[in-house]
């Protein structure tokens, strides 16, 4: 069963409005979840929920790996994601209140 | 919300027992419990194209197959949630599709269009009917894609 946590999408908009590198914030989320759960589809479920991807944007994440052995380095990931980031900011950027959907409490 | 039924392994196929994490009406994660590099995730985008990363590493010849798994989320999304399919992304920025790609576009052999219409995901999604190419966006040049992301639509 995958729990997404609301701090952890909470800390990534926030860590969006300071403009925060893409890699750093990946980090981020590794560091709050453990190094053991934060796999890529964790990260990329943290990405998608925080910044409302419904276009499939944070599909980059899969090329990148955190010890830098992915086909992605941090450099690649930061142009990639920094402005997908950006362009839905108007979705997420609201009052919490507003912009909590974390319906991914599934299965297993 | 009801829990979606844990497709069957396939016969034949050495250390592949499939878990399905989560299941909405736009995402699907399947993997595999004895393999840690083993998975599909897999989405509707609001523009209804079938978005998703496969793996299954390393090639040693055991695991869910990656064909199998794009049935799985296929199976879910158009059988069990009766979801409009509009077309299949590729979307790449490593993996054997990316492979395919800079291997036969090296030189201006072929044009980009060409390399992705013999990548995998170009035979899945031809297998469901979406055969014609449709250019999103690409990083990188002929031989040296860095990141190609393409749309096979009916």
């Amino acid at each position: 069963m995958i729990h997404l946590r609301n701090d952890v999408v909470q800390m990534l908009r926030r860590m969006a409005r300071r403009g925060e590198r893409p890699s750093v914030m990946l980090r981020a989320v590794i560091e709050e979840v453990g190094q053991e759960e934060a796999d890529r589809p964790l990260l990329f479920l943290y990405f998608s929920t925080a910044f409302c991807f419904t276009e499939g944007q944070g599909y980059k994440i899969f090329g990148w790996f955190p010890d830098g052995t992915g086909a992605l380095q941090d450099s690649g990931i930061d142009a990639l994601l920094s402005g997908r980031i950006q362009e839905t900011r108007a979705e997420w950027d609201r009052p919490v209140s507003e912009n909590i959907e974390l319906d991914l409490h599934l299965s297993s | 919300m009801s829990v979606p039924a844990v497709p069957c392994a396939p016969a034949g196929v050495v250390g592949c027992e499939p878990e399905v994490l989560a299941a909405t009406a736009v995402v699907y994660y399947l993997r595999n419990r004895r393999k840690q590099r083993n998975f599909i995730m897999a989405n509707v985008t609001g523009a209804g194209h079938l978005h998703f990363h496969a793996e299954n590493l390393p090639k040693d010849g055991t695991g869910c197959p990656g064909t199998w798994m794009f049935e799985a989320a296929w199976d879910y999304f158009f059988r069990d949630q009766k979801v409009v399919i509009r077309g299949v992304r590729g979307d790449w920025t490593s993996g054997d599709n990316l492979d395919a790609v800079n291997r036969l576009t090296v030189g201006g052999a072929m044009s980009l269009e060409e390399a992705c219409k013999r990548t995998w995901t170009y035979r899945r999604a031809k297998s469901k009917g979406f055969s014609r190419y449709q250019y999103i966006d690409a990083r990188g040049g002929p031989g040296q894609y860095v990141s190609v992301d393409v749309v096979f639509l009916p």
